[in-house]
């Protein structure tokens, strides 16, 4: 962490720590300073009311200042203080700016008037939710926990389900304003310890002034910021964090955000879930072609709409030329401008669905299904069977679990409709392998963002795609996981 | 920065549609039957357009409740045919879409004078599928055959489609239905073409009408005649329906057909199903002179049995065989006598047989070919198994006691 | 983390041999083999199979020797720098050449087939454009896609073959070698001339950067071989399907063969899907001989900064195009041009310069051993 303004060190009078802290903080009125005395020494109990329990600093601290007998003046009050105040933490500072960090960060400051060095005390108040239901990944059958905003709770759900002790966890602090904690977690008998460290080491050179979210760490240590597809997976529920890590992938977690990254991750990462693990693995195989089946469809189908009725029509089916006639006869745009337009309402749509508070969604839904299906048809501004594609189209977006890999195939799904509507099945042809060229050359951290696919790796074959049994319950991950390739007793 | 301007490229190019092969679909006439007629010099190519807003927006109707016809046919002149099927656009505003065509109509007279001359252009055209059905008429202009409107599927176009699949099928008296058999045929050396044929009856003029079919008697109806003999290119002659169904049987096309056949003296018939048949044909060269060869053999099923003939015998079953190979013999004597005597042309495959077999002999009678076949000798073996007697297994007269006019027309 | 570690193994170089195996048959080498032995066709790409094993061994000769040293400066290193230039030189116009005429090819039948009305510029610059963008990421991405692609054009062509089978008659492909062997013979080399060609450019690839490098002349005489007999299948089943007449009357007859699929009675008319993979079989031919013509000039002229090497590999595809575009008259001079000129002057001069870079590698090994 780069330190942008001279350190003070804390000085041996209190009064003036007092009058420096006050100046740096605008006189805030939520710190609240109170002033004790304690075997003939003046202490000041210095806290932020906001952060902190104040169960906590009523009943451990203040009750054992004033209720423990007066003894003889120990020599070391610093020392003695930090081995008898029955708390869990204490950390010794001796300069401003630890002493800044530690006031907002809900600790408890005690300045004892003569010494240079004051106790931090950890007294926080649990400002989040509380541990709730998995809001947006959704699973049948498993655990419905999911990460909160408190850091500590997050480690602590992921270390409940890891219970080794090689689960190390290493961690960074950013930002100068926001000093926010970044925790990186990764089992070291199986992950690549040269990828962690590259990972810390990048993390580290980070400047900026607040994190707000690990988008932001992300972003700036990945390889390939202008390519539209991510090569992280985001999560918010505790046992796919523990599924990845025990295939050797790391885990960074932010504070303040209930969203925890799992790095590296490739093309075929994205179609799974943690639903894999509680269902068989032939069940799972078949949801997993579904998904890819969906991808296809939501690419390839009003491209393919547009080429076969503008360009080569003699590729429709002989009964249906007649209908698909008669609907476009009555429609005024071509049907380039016909398929954008039913996108770019699709897309408003969702994006009103995702933000209206619920009071209002069924209505504003119900409309939108009005306008769009029946009204538009019968005004004959777009034709019916366009409505259809552009509904198989959208919903079969949604189904794909991830919702960075759908941001990402909004884009190519234009570029597909624009080469189609240029040249036909030929531009349909030059779409996917300009799509498959750009998903082969990138790489997530080192690895090809199209293994185990292409480069063909014949040992990892079982969990790419297809899953089967022994790579669910006996065999890891070769291109993550380093070591420790068999998940038998006698390796782990 | 690259990728912003390979966007926006592409997004000039689209909005341009200058795109040169854009069209809408409501620009297009969809063909789905063309005639071809030839008169005084210049070809007449009557085209048969499908009208989409007859036709899929009643879905809900049932079309016969509206005014107009749903198809229309437009007649176009020109030297070639290319230049008659451009004369249509000056008639309707469509562009020609030949991809969906169920049916093409020659007529006799342009089939006498060589089909060569005009078939360039259905081969050349990008979009057209080569694998409609081509039929020559008998009697009749093709544009009548186009103007007509069927009952049940109003665009005749695949009505006769249909029809000429379903006897092909089951019936087996039409091959070279499609238009890839046809050039096949008219292509290799050592065998000649033909064409399925129909015929109009009734009068033309009844047959536009949309009246037509709303009567239980349709006053105008077509009917599938047989086939075209060509020597060359040039239609010479038409086989009747038994002479097509025995032509059908020798080449080995025929799937599913039936044949009556006289079970007893007293005039009764029995009919037998052939269901599965296969038929090889050869050619030997023996003394110089080529001796051709077809040896037929079938599985068959009796479908349906007037006469007194106890089935559940054996040597009944033998008899019933053995009158069958007789029949089927006389049938495909018909045919090859035909074929030999009055067209004296190499239908059948005798010359392509010793083409792709013997090269060497081939050489030696390619020149006339077809004057050495009308004196050639052949041999026909038919064997027939009759497999199955169907629900039943004694005929219905045998066991009915009593009356012994039962059956009797 | 890596940045410049390019990882190919040696499948993919296999995998590309398969589609450079095909990429002269669409539309210019059938037409011109079938016109030379007719219905025969497949019996000669057949025999290629066993006379094709001569060139693909010299050429894993030539790659195995230096192993970390492309084409290019093998070259210099074996025949001095002069001469060593000349015939990098050479190298470098065929090459171009093989490019504009694969380009003309994939237009010609993109036109023919899909969009009539369209002027060729377009349908090239289309091309150019996608075989640009591949050639800028590089040979680590292209052999990846091969490897994908690989996948969609197997099951295209055995769907095909399947369907196709009902309608093939053997009858159809008789008489056979009714004018007797020596046609058959000259087929086959004819054949082996526009096989062999664009496999040249995959000289352009240092063995040393290849994975595995073991199993490289496995894979790559595998490859090579599967892409005849893929043409072995194709002739085949065209000729016992459509006759040899048809055949001789279409110049791209693989197309029209599959206007008798039918799936089911609704989906008949899938000759419009089924038909794209040849594309890839062009694209391919096209992206390897602009990837040779980039490390040519990378060789030639050693650019350090990548957006140099960038700006030329465009204005190269962007020379291709238009001198593509505008060469060629018509179909009949391409016909001429690959029937009768192409085998003795293009193929026949480049087998040459293969060949005596072969033996001179021999002599040089054989020196260097004593």
């Amino acid at each position: 962490m780069k330190i942008d303004q001279t350190n003070k060190k804390l000085m041996n009078s209190n009064k003036k720590n007092i009058e420096e802290i006050k100046k740096r903080i605008g006189d805030s009125p939520d710190i609240i300073i109170k002033k004790l005395s304690f075997m003939k020494n003046v202490i000041h109990v210095i806290f932020n009311e906001t952060l902190c329990d104040q169960q906590i600093i009523n009943k451990f601290i203040l009750e054992y200042f004033v209720e423990t007998p007066m003894k003889s003046n120990p020599e070391n009050i610093v020392k003695y203080l930090s081995e008898n105040i029955p708390t869990r933490k204490t950390t010794k500072i001796s300069d401003f700016d630890t002493l800044f960090y530690n006031l907002f960060s809900g600790f408890t400051i005690i300045l004892i008037d003569g010494e240079e060095e004051a106790l931090s005390i950890e007294t926080r108040f649990q400002l989040d939710s509380g541990i709730q239901e998995a809001k947006d990944e959704y699973v049948l059958k498993g655990p419905k926990d999911a990460f909160t905003e408190n850091y500590q709770t997050n480690i602590g759900q992921i270390r409940r389900r890891i219970k080794t002790e090689k689960l190390w966890l290493k961690e960074v602090e950013l930002g100068t304003k926001s000093k926010t904690k970044i925790g990186i977690m990764y089992v070291s008998d199986i992950a690549n310890v040269e990828l962690v460290e590259q990972v810390i080491n990048k993390i580290k050179d980070i400047e900026i002034d607040a994190i707000l979210g690990s988008n932001y760490v992300i972003e700036t240590i990945s390889e390939n910021k202008r390519n539209v597809f991510p090569n992280y997976l985001s999560t918010e529920r505790p046992d796919f964090v523990a599924m990845n890590l025990l295939e050797g992938r790391i885990a960074i977690i932010v504070e303040n955000m209930q969203y925890v990254i799992i790095i590296p991750a490739v093309f075929v990462d994205f179609f799974h879930s943690t639903e894999d693990l509680y269902q068989k693995s032939i069940n799972t195989t078949y949801t997993r072609l579904i998904r890819i089946a969906a991808l296809l469809i939501t690419l390839l189908v009003p491209a393919i709409y547009i080429a076969i009725t503008t360009f080569n029509q003699e590729a429709i089916p002989e009964s249906l030329i007649i209908n698909f006639a008669a609907q476009r006869s009555g429609v005024p745009f071509p049907a380039l401008i016909e398929a954008i337009l039913m996108i770019i309402t699709f897309e408003i749509l969702r994006e009103t669905n995702l933000r209206i508070p619920s009071t209002l969604g069924s209505a504003l839904s119900i409309v939108g299904a009005i306008v769009l299906g029946e009204a538009a048809v019968s005004a004959g501004i777009v034709s019916p069977i366009m409505v259809i594609v552009v509904a198989i189209t959208s919903i079969s977006g949604l189904t794909v679990s991830s919702s960075d890999i759908i941001n990402g195939i909004r884009w190519w799904r234009i570029i597909f409709i624009v080469l189609a509507s240029v040249s036909g099945l030929l531009g349909v042809l030059i779409a996917s392998i300009l799509f498959i060229l750009n998903l082969a050359s990138i790489k997530s951290f080192g690895i090809p963002y199209l293994s185990p696919i292409a480069p063909y790796y014949k040992n990892n074959q079982g969990n790419s795609i297809f899953l089967f049994n022994k790579y669910k319950f006996f065999k890891r991950n070769s291109l993550t996981a380093k070591k420790n390739l068999y998940r038998s007793k006698e390796n782990d | 920065m690259k990728k912003i301007k390979l966007f926006i490229i592409l997004i000039f190019i689209s909005l341009t549609t200058g795109c040169w092969n854009y069209r809408e679909l409501n620009d297009l006439a969809i063909v789905s039957a063309i005639g071809i007629d030839e008169e005084n010099g210049v070809y007449n190519v009557s085209v048969q357009i499908m009208d989409p807003a007859q036709q899929g927006g009643n879905t809900n109707s049932s079309g016969s409740s509206s005014e107009s016809t749903p198809i229309d046919v437009y007649e176009g002149q020109g030297k070639t045919i290319l230049e008659a099927i451009s004369n249509v656009l000056l008639k309707q505003p469509g562009d020609i879409f030949l991809g969906h065509v169920d049916v093409v109509v020659i007529s006799d007279q342009l089939a006498r004078k060589g089909i060569e001359n005009f078939i360039d252009f259905l081969l050349r055209d990008r979009e057209s599928r080569k694998i409609f059905p081509m039929v020559i008429t008998k009697n009749t202009k093709a544009s009548d055959i186009i103007k007509l409107i069927t009952p049940l599927e109003l665009i005749s176009g695949k009505y006769i489609n249909s029809t000429l699949e379903a006897t092909k099928k089951n019936n087996g008296i039409i091959s070279n239905r499609l238009f890839d058999e046809v050039l096949m045929c008219l292509f290799v050396e050592g065998r000649e073409a033909t064409i399925s044929s129909i015929e109009l009856i009734g009068s033309p003029e009844k047959g536009e009408n949309l009246d037509n079919p709303s009567t239980s008697i349709p006053s105008t109806y077509f009917q599938i005649s047989g086939s075209g003999v060509f020597i060359d290119d040039k239609l010479v002659g038409y086989f009747d329906l038994k002479e097509s169904m025995g032509y059908t049987y020798i080449r080995n096309q025929s799937e599913s057909t039936v044949i009556s056949v006289p079970c007893d003296n007293e005039g009764n018939y029995a009919g037998i199903k052939l269901e599965k048949s296969s038929s090889k044909l050869k050619t030997t060269i023996k003394d110089r002179k080529p001796i051709g060869e077809i040896t037929f053999d079938t599985k068959a099923v009796i479908s349906e049995f007037n006469c007194k003939m106890d089935l559940l015998k054996t040597e009944n079953i033998k008899k019933m065989e053995k009158i069958t190979n007789k029949e089927l013999k006389k049938l495909l004597d018909n045919t090859m006598i035909s074929a030999q005597k009055e067209f004296k042309s190499d239908v059948l495959g005798f010359g392509e047989y010793l083409y792709k077999n013997n090269y060497k002999e081939w050489k030696k009678y390619k020149k006339n070919w077809n004057e050495t076949f009308s004196n050639m000798e052949y041999k026909i073996k038919v064997s027939t198994e009759i497999r199955n007697v169907g629900s039943i297994i004694d005929s219905l007269k045998n066991s009915y006691e009593g009356n012994p006019n039962y059956g009797k027309e | 983390m890596e940045k410049n570690n390019n990882i190919i193994s040696a499948a993919q170089i296999g995998i590309i041999g398969y589609f450079l195996g095909n990429a002269f048959f669409i539309g210019m080498g059938n037409i011109s083999v079938v016109s030379l032995v007719k219905q025969d066709a497949w019996l000669a790409a057949l025999l290629a199979v066993i006379i094709g094993l001569l060139p693909i061994s010299i050429l894993i000769y030539i790659m195995n020797y230096k192993p970390d040293k492309n084409i290019l400066e093998k070259n210099k290193a074996l025949f001095g720098k002069i001469l060593g230039g000349l015939i990098n030189l050479i190298l470098f116009v065929y090459i171009f050449f093989i490019s504009i005429l694969i380009i003309w090819s994939a237009s010609n039948y993109a036109i023919i087939i899909y969009l009539t009305d369209t002027p060729r510029i377009i349908v090239i610059l289309l091309i150019v454009l996608l075989v640009i963008y591949a050639v800028i990421k590089g040979i680590e991405t292209i052999c990846r896609t091969g490897q994908i692609l690989l996948f969609i054009t197997v099951i295209t062509i055995i769907t095909i073959a399947t369907n196709l089978w009902q309608y093939s008659d053997f009858y159809n492909v008789k008489p056979i070698l009714k004018d007797g062997i020596m046609p058959m013979i000259e087929g086959s080399m004819l054949y082996l001339s526009y096989a062999f060609t664009p496999l040249i450019s995959l000289l352009i690839i240092p063995k040393k950067t290849i994975k595995d490098q073991k199993k490289l002349n496995k894979y790559l005489i595998g490859g090579f071989l599967f892409s005849i007999i893929t043409m072995v299948l194709v002739f085949y089943v065209v000729t016992s399907v459509l006759t040899i007449n048809l055949v001789d009357l279409y110049r791209h007859p693989a197309y029209y063969v599959q206007k008798k699929i039918s799936i089911t009675p609704y989906f008949n008319n899938v000759e419009n899907f089924f038909s794209l993979h040849w594309f890839l079989n062009l694209f391919f031919g096209v992206i390897m001989s602009l990837y040779f013509l980039r490390e040519y000039v990378q060789y030639l002229f050693k650019f350090k900064n990548p957006k140099h090497l960038k700006v030329s590999i465009i204005i190269l595809g962007l020379i291709v195009a238009v001198i593509s575009n505008n060469l060629f008259e018509n179909g009949t001079d391409v016909f001429n041009l690959i029937r009768y000129h192409f085998p003795y002057w293009v193929a026949g001069v480049l087998f040459g310069i293969l060949l005596l870079i072969c033996i001179l590698i021999f002599i040089r090994k054989k020196t260097e051993d004593t």
